[in-house]
């Protein structure tokens, strides 16, 4: 059975998956400190599924972007697992998660040319983390790092259809939908990054060997401002 | 107690029990989310006045230098933080930024010393003050405030300064 993490944001996620279902999922916006609530939780959703700690064979956590602190966090609770309880640890990129969460028939049009996704999240104050993925065999393929940009930005780079997706205000929806013809926002419950999903793609890289060193995993950091000190 | 202007006032005080006593009336004040700038030498009063600071907000905790843990978090009896950030060991400003600082601002009020060295990454809106170093016991302290929030905690931080005196 493998656990999955998620505290890229305010909003935290658990799931656990056994390779055929997801058998439990938590999902919340927490307004306390995660590292109070998040041990705690993963005893409450093992016992609901009357399951235990040694049922565990792999860790899948969300390494980033998102809130520094927060991604610390998850990936400090996750390497402790790990180094305790001898498991293997599988990263994935946060927008990787949001991506997954929208169909892939959805890039294709009714006109037979393909739409790329736009995955965000918050970067706080103001700005959206944002990774271009386009549509690659069975999944999203991401085209390159994640960036920092704006609603504002974002809205005004759009010149043919896209879908969007990810964690956004009602003002950031706003600005989008300037853009009605050819953005594509997807609905606010659409938008949640589900656990089960992290899970689900964490289980693929494990089954296909794709485990990070404890060690060596970190966070995916997006630094708002760059330069050295005056 | 001169008023520079509407965003700003200077105090001159003449010994390290009126300049705590400055940090008092400002610590009562505080809120949540409340971001000051502490600008100022080794020596200029700016330990003594968070100690002030500390002891107005009602803090659990003894003040201490934050210049080697780089951020100290005192608490109250009713469960809430305030953050003491000390800049002066910070060697980048992607080092600054992965503090958090915006994480501490959720969560209380931040206080923030040698706040020049990392000014790009703090919020634009925040008061500052300047401590300059007069004489043994007298110190200049200058407040400085940007943005609506920061306005009305100045003036209202002048008027018990005044009603006091």
């Amino acid at each position: 059975m493998l656990l999955a993490i998620d505290t890229s944001t305010a909003r935290l996620g658990l799931a656990l998956h056994d390779g055929a279902q997801v058998l439990g999922e938590l999902s919340w916006v927490s307004s306390a400190r995660h590292t109070q609530e998040l041990a705690p939780a993963l005893g409450g959703l093992l016992a609901h599924c009357g399951k235990a700690m040694p049922d565990l064979h792999a860790l899948g956590v969300a390494i980033g972007p998102g809130s520094f602190t927060s991604l610390r966090v998850g990936l400090a609770f996750v390497k402790g697992l790990a180094l305790a309880r001898g498991l293997p640890i599988i990263g994935v990129p946060t927008l990787d998660i949001v991506a997954a969460s929208v169909p892939l028939a959805d890039s294709r049009m009714e006109t037979g040319q393909t739409r790329k996704l736009a995955a965000l999240l918050q970067a706080g104050r103001g700005r959206l983390a944002l990774v271009w993925y386009s549509p690659a065999g069975d999944g999203w393929q991401a085209e390159g790092p994640a960036s920092v940009t704006t609603a504002d930005e974002l809205e005004q780079s759009i010149h043919k259809p896209v879908l969007i997706c990810g964690e956004l205000t009602a003002e950031d929806r706003q600005k989008l939908a300037r853009k009605f013809k050819n953005v594509s926002l997807a609905s606010p419950a659409q938008c949640v990054r589900r656990p089960g999903i992290l899970a689900e793609l964490a289980w693929k890289k494990w089954q296909a060997g794709l485990v990070d060193a404890p060690a060596a995993l970190a966070p995916i950091y997006l630094h708002l401002v760059v330069g050295s000190l005056p | 107690m001169p008023i520079l202007d509407a965003h700003s006032f200077e105090f001159f005080s003449r010994s390290p029990e009126q300049t705590r006593r400055m940090g008092m009336r400002l610590g009562a004040l505080l809120q949540p989310g409340d971001l000051v700038c502490l600008q100022g030498d080794l020596g200029a009063g700016k330990t003594t006045f968070v100690q002030g600071v500390a002891q107005g907000w009602g803090s659990l905790d003894e003040v201490s230098s934050p210049t080697f843990v780089l951020v100290n978090a005192y608490r109250r009896a009713d469960g809430a933080q305030l953050s003491h950030f000390d800049a002066y060991r910070i060697e980048s400003l992607p080092e600054a930024e992965e503090l958090d600082l915006d994480a501490l601002l959720a969560r209380g009020a931040l206080f923030v010393e040698w706040p020049e060295r990392v000014e790009p990454v703090l919020p634009r809106e925040r008061l500052w003050v300047f401590f300059e170093y007069d004489s043994e016991e007298h110190r200049d302290l200058r407040f400085k405030a940007q943005g609506e929030r920061y306005g009305s905690l100045l003036e209202k931080l002048r008027d018990i300064a005044y009603g006091a005196d």
